[in-house]
């Protein structure tokens, strides 16, 4: 077991040796990938300096003012952590908020709170030794069950620990964040805690390597949330013992190459600008029209997983939600389709904030991939992928279903809402949905409620099966949105939560884009909008091609709408139309990719870097 | 009131960080007693470390305890969570 200890924070920050260039020689370690991405940086070695915890016994007139500090560190970690949610639900990382989420409702823990209290109470010694020996406690019971995931859970533990600890220290050194680094750097920490990744931004933090640590940490979730590459599984000792002056770091093949030859630079600096994974500067949000050079308009709008998300769309230039996951609204609201008087409330919050932009709302999609957790599953059950999840779902549990179509029928009297059905893959679910959206409107009209009369219902295109029917599915909804991410999964057979299946060539794969070509000549024949959402629409290489094909509507994270607006607003309209002719005669993904990579270095987006 | 029910965690992760959270927010706001029962250890739902410390894997069985006005409310919402997978 490891022995952790919780005294006050003191990090110690130690920059590589920056001298002797030309007599290292070049090493190569191999680690593994945990977030894709290529860096190239400077390294900083993160140490956390772990002290001991000396017992102070205290009087029983003392016990009230340690209970007191106790919970003015609590409450100041509770800003901490709501000040970090704020930035990253800023950032758009998802993933990132819904685990500072957990950290915050663990300071309300009754572990935390009550338990803790009656210790002091009761042990009458200074808080930090009591909270330590408390927490040993608990990293002891969860170190002693035996499945990794729960074990790796403890990392949560042990940072809201170091947190609250960092709090009740008087003389605690500033503390530390990743915001405070200098550009360019590599970080090589023994571990991560997620915290503390989350503080990191990608123009400082350009890719962490960890000895310990794996896909499944939430640090690693973050991560990647953030889209800062990550390695794991690197021995450090043999690292700290050589003078470094510069690292690569391959978060795709986990590669972490130091001292590179200048041979391997190029050759790395050449990768990193042909895949462009990470965000950069294109923070600055245009509030240009996304139109193409040839002015024809692009509609820009952003895929929506929290309410909250809402407040920057008009700074960030998104002209409407192209897809509300309301899965997710009922972890931020806790009300989990319990009423429908609920449901009715936060779609009713959710479209004032939206306002008349258009609103698609897909109904809640449980089951499948959702989790990225889902990474390390090894249990030998039936595949939840192939399984009930989507429309399959809902239309088994009629109840949620219904009461969610309640819920979003009386709040869309207002605004412009939309319907959206995941994952449809046969005509009669689509006909059975539309057929309870009339039985609900009904009954709901019978009851006196003020509901909408003509909302438009729509098709999610994210299986084979869908496309090749979508003349029929388009003839009978109202839109179209091609959710490529699993389109590309179910057509090629490729799990996309398998790290080693991850490859920038499969989204290129000719039978995606003749698919996305189908989909887009029924819709037309039959005058309904399409939209494309999925990360193929955020990315730049791509976007040409999706407009060549036809497309009108983008829908996107909303971290990437000001890129994505500049990749509009570079592309000529003609020349994608040729673009996309060429590429439908293509019949591989590597000629493909090739193709879309020489157009793509061809434009200004490419030459900024 | 007092009323229990066993329940199948269908979660590929088991009872991990997200359905904890999601538990102890489902609960907020209710008032009756909740516990989670797993192979003979038992807690108090309202904790999200406690639930973790279950260590429930996909597949386990867990006994939902409730005492108090809105038992049946509060089971209500719990089961339809479980079987939802929590929205994963």
């Amino acid at each position: 077991m490891r022995k952790r200890s919780w005294e006050n924070l003191s990090m110690h920050l130690k920059r590589g040796l920056e001298n002797n260039m030309n007599s290292q020689k070049e090493v190569r370690i191999k680690g593994f990938p945990v977030s894709e991405g290529i860096a190239i940086g400077i390294p900083l070695f993160w140490v956390l300096e772990e002290e001991s915890i000396p017992a102070v016994p205290i009087t029983l007139g003392e016990v009230d003012d340690e209970i007191n500090r106790y919970r003015n560190a609590l409450s100041s970690s509770r800003e901490d952590l709501h000040r970090l949610k704020k930035d990253l639900v800023q950032e758009g990382s998802e993933e990132a908020v819904t685990i500072l989420d957990s950290h915050i409702q663990m300071l309300e823990d009754p572990l935390i709170t009550t338990n803790m209290e009656e210790k002091i109470r009761q042990m009458m010694q200074n808080t930090e030794s009591v909270f330590h020996s408390v927490m040993t406690d608990y990293e002891n019971r969860f170190t002693r069950t035996t499945e990794s995931i729960f074990q790796q859970r403890m990392a949560d533990v042990v940072d809201l620990a170091k947190r609250v600890l960092s709090h009740l220290s008087p003389y605690s050194p500033k503390r530390f964040s990743f915001a405070d680094v200098p550009p360019n750097s590599i970080i090589f920490a023994k571990e991560l805690l997620p915290s503390f990744t989350a503080t990191a931004h990608v123009s400082r933090v350009s890719a962490f390597v960890t000895q310990v640590g794996g896909g499944n940490s939430h640090a690693a979730l973050i991560a990647r949330a953030k889209g800062i590459p990550y390695v794991a599984s690197v021995n450090l000792q043999e690292v700290q013992s050589m003078d470094i002056n510069c690292v690569i770091v391959d978060g795709k093949s986990g590669e972490v190459i130091l001292n590179p030859s200048p041979e391997t630079l190029e050759e790395y600096k050449h990768k990193k600008t042909d895949l462009k994974t990470s965000v950069q500067t294109w923070q600055k949000a245009p509030q240009y029209a996304s139109e193409t050079i040839d002015g024809c308009q692009i509609r820009v709008l952003a895929n929506i997983g929290h309410s909250s998300d809402l407040d920057n769309l008009e700074e960030l230039g998104a002209e409407g939600v192209g897809l509300f996951r309301t899965e997710y609204l009922f972890f931020q609201n806790r009300t989990l389709f319990s009423s429908q008087d609920e449901q009715y409330r936060a779609y009713a919050a959710l479209i004032e904030k939206v306002g008349n932009r258009p609103l698609v709302i897909r109904v809640f999609d449980f089951g499948g991939d959702k989790d990225p957790d889902f990474l390390e599953q090894t249990e030998k059950e039936p595949n939840p992928v192939l399984g009930c999840r989507g429309i399959r779902f809902l239309l088994r549990h009629r109840e949620i279903f219904r009461t969610q179509l309640k819920a979003i029928l009386r709040a869309a009297t207002q605004g412009n809402v939309r319907i959206l059905l995941p994952l449809i893959s046969d005509l009669n679910e689509l006909t059975e949905a539309r057929r309870l959206i009339e039985e609900v409107r009904g009954e709901l009209k019978l009851k006196g409620y003020r509901v909408s009369d003509d909302i438009p219902v729509g098709c999610m295109i994210e299986v084979p099966s869908a496309v090749l029917i979508c003349d029929a599915l388009a003839k009978h909804c109202d839109f179209l949105s091609i959710g490529t991410n699993d389109l590309i999964q179910y057509t090629l057979g490729i799990d996309r939560s398998n790290p080693g299946m991850n490859d920038f060539c499969y989204p290129a794969h000719p039978s995606v884009i003749r698919m996305i070509k189908m989909v887009i000549t029924e819709a037309k024949r039959h005058r309904k909008s399409v939209a494309i959402c999925g990360e193929i629409a955020s990315n730049p290489i791509f976007i040409p091609l999706l407009l060549g094909l036809g497309v009108a509507e983008l829908s996107c994270s909303p971290r990437y709408i000001p890129l994505v607006k500049r990749a509009i607003r570079q592309t000529r309209l003609l020349d994608a139309f040729e673009l996309a002719q060429h590429v439908l005669t293509l019949n591989s993904s590597l000629d493909i990719s090739q193709v879309l990579l020489e157009a793509y270095n061809k434009t200004d987006l490419a030459k900024e870097g | 009131m007092k009323i229990s029910r066993k329940v199948r965690v269908k979660n590929a992760l088991g009872l991990h960080t997200r359905p904890a959270t999601a538990i102890v927010k489902l609960l907020q706001g209710t008032k009756a007693s909740v516990f989670f029962t797993h192979k003979s250890e038992t807690v108090n739902a309202r904790s999200i470390m406690s639930v973790l410390m279950l260590a429930a894997t996909k597949n386990s069985l867990i006994t939902i305890t409730i005492e108090g006005e809105d038992a049946q409310e509060i089971m209500g919402k719990l089961v339809d969570a479980f079987e939802a997978r929590f929205g994963e």
